[in-house]
């Protein structure tokens, strides 16, 4: 078990960064730090084409945009640690930022602890097949008849916490669809397509990461002070050395101090992984038989309510609110 | 004849137990692994069995042996 000196709800005072970000815009104001110090970014960019994920090195402050917004896909880690590592021996102040997992990986080949290196972990849910995403962008670039150009996982132009993915194509056509809509997050959330060692995350036991940052699910119930619906990171200090980075943003951040448990009570990915559904033993052997268009039938399709249970659902709604105002 | 006397490191014996972290890949001096993707289309490190020297510098950086 790691220990946990703070945990933040917070988000960046300027609107054009948050809004950019998936949540409350803290990773962009670190990195920024880091790139102050004329140090290096390592974290997780879409490739041109859209088609896969990949660790880059940035150090550069128009650079850091490609590592903003989460990437729902493993990354490909490359070369990646060897540049990390000949970048601390160069005596440069290196962010690396990934999952978990990403985090114990590189603090083992490296071997010793380096007092230049900064690393923040995101709370990760597991990580979807990268073949999968390739199969699902290769699918609508020949239904659109138009090649994929950019691609926003956490579009919150209508909502942070109902937020859609939205596509944008050679022709600038810009497609936004809502996360309970589009299949490939229908998949992804529902837990069908992601690696085997995720049902069963090691690195949850074992944080090695300076700050965990994620999204502040559930902060209705904590802050809402802090929630203005454009998105609030939950950020949690493991080291006094994470303390002091996060001390350097604090003029330009929002924030209020939490407990653990309220940071993380509707984020149990903090501590637990995906349950294994039944439909993992078998969905990739569809996925390597089976047209796109099947997989989404199979798996892709969003649950949807019968008029009858509405009907229901609203009468129910209806009388708990009759009876509340009799308690009042 | 020493590389046919050791064993050829097994970094993993299920899918389960590998997440792709790419430890072992960026350690190895000999550059005899390989990151390769699976039927899933998820990175697995595969080992080349002329290129390796039996150091095993890949199990001791792998965290899922290091795991106490």
């Amino acid at each position: 078990m790691s220990t946990i000196l703070n945990t933040y709800a917070a988000y960046s005072k300027d609107i054009n960064i948050k809004m950019a970000s998936s949540s409350g815009g803290i990773f962009s104001l670190l990195a920024e730090e880091i790139i102050n110090r004329k140090g290096i970014v390592y974290g997780v960019s879409m490739s041109q084409d859209c088609k896969y994920a990949e660790f880059i090195r940035v150090d550069t402050y128009s650079d850091l945009a490609k590592l903003r917004g989460s990437k729902y896909l493993q990354a490909r880690v490359g070369r990646t640690y060897r540049k990390v590592k000949s970048d601390l021996e160069s005596e440069l102040t290196v962010l690396f930022t990934g999952t978990g997992c990403q985090i114990n990986g590189l603090k083992n080949f490296l071997g010793k602890e380096y007092s230049n290196l900064y690393c923040i972990d995101v709370i990760c849910h597991g990580v979807p097949s990268p073949k999968l995403w390739r199969e699902y962008v290769e699918y609508n670039e020949k239904q659109q008849n138009k090649r994929l150009v950019s691609i926003n996982f956490r579009c919150k132009d209508d909502s942070w916490i109902d937020f859609g993915i939205k596509r944008k194509d050679e022709g600038k056509n810009e497609l936004y669809i809502s996360k309970d809509k589009d299949p490939y997050m229908i998949m992804f959330l529902r837990d069908y397509c992601l690696r085997l060692s995720c049902y069963k995350c090691l690195a949850k036991n074992d944080y090695k990461s300076d700050l965990t940052l994620a999204d502040f699910w559930g902060i209705d119930e904590v802050v809402p002070e802090l929630n203005d619906g454009k998105g609030t990171s939950l950020v949690m200090i493991r080291t006094e050395k994470g303390r002091k980075l996060f001390e350097d943003i604090k003029k330009e951040i929002v924030f209020k101090e939490v407990s653990y448990e309220d940071g993380v009570r509707n984020n149990k990915a903090e501590y637990s992984s995906a349950d294994r559904p039944e439909e993992r033993n078998y969905f990739f052997d569809d996925l390597n038989v089976k047209s796109f268009e099947e997989m989404i039938i199979r798996y892709g399709k969003p649950t949807t309510i019968s008029l009858k249970r509405k009907i229901k659902n609203k009468i129910i709604e209806m009388i708990l609110k009759i009876t509340e105002r009799g308690i009042n | 004849m020493m590389n046919n006397i050791k064993k050829i490191p097994i970094l993993y014996n299920r899918k389960e137990e590998c997440c792709g972290c790419t430890a072992c890949y960026a350690i190895c001096s000999k550059d005899a692994i390989s990151m390769v993707e699976d039927e899933e289309g998820f990175e697995y490190p595969v080992i080349d069995e002329e290129k390796c020297v039996r150091c095993y510098q890949c199990i001791k950086v792998c965290p899922f042996k290091t795991i106490r």
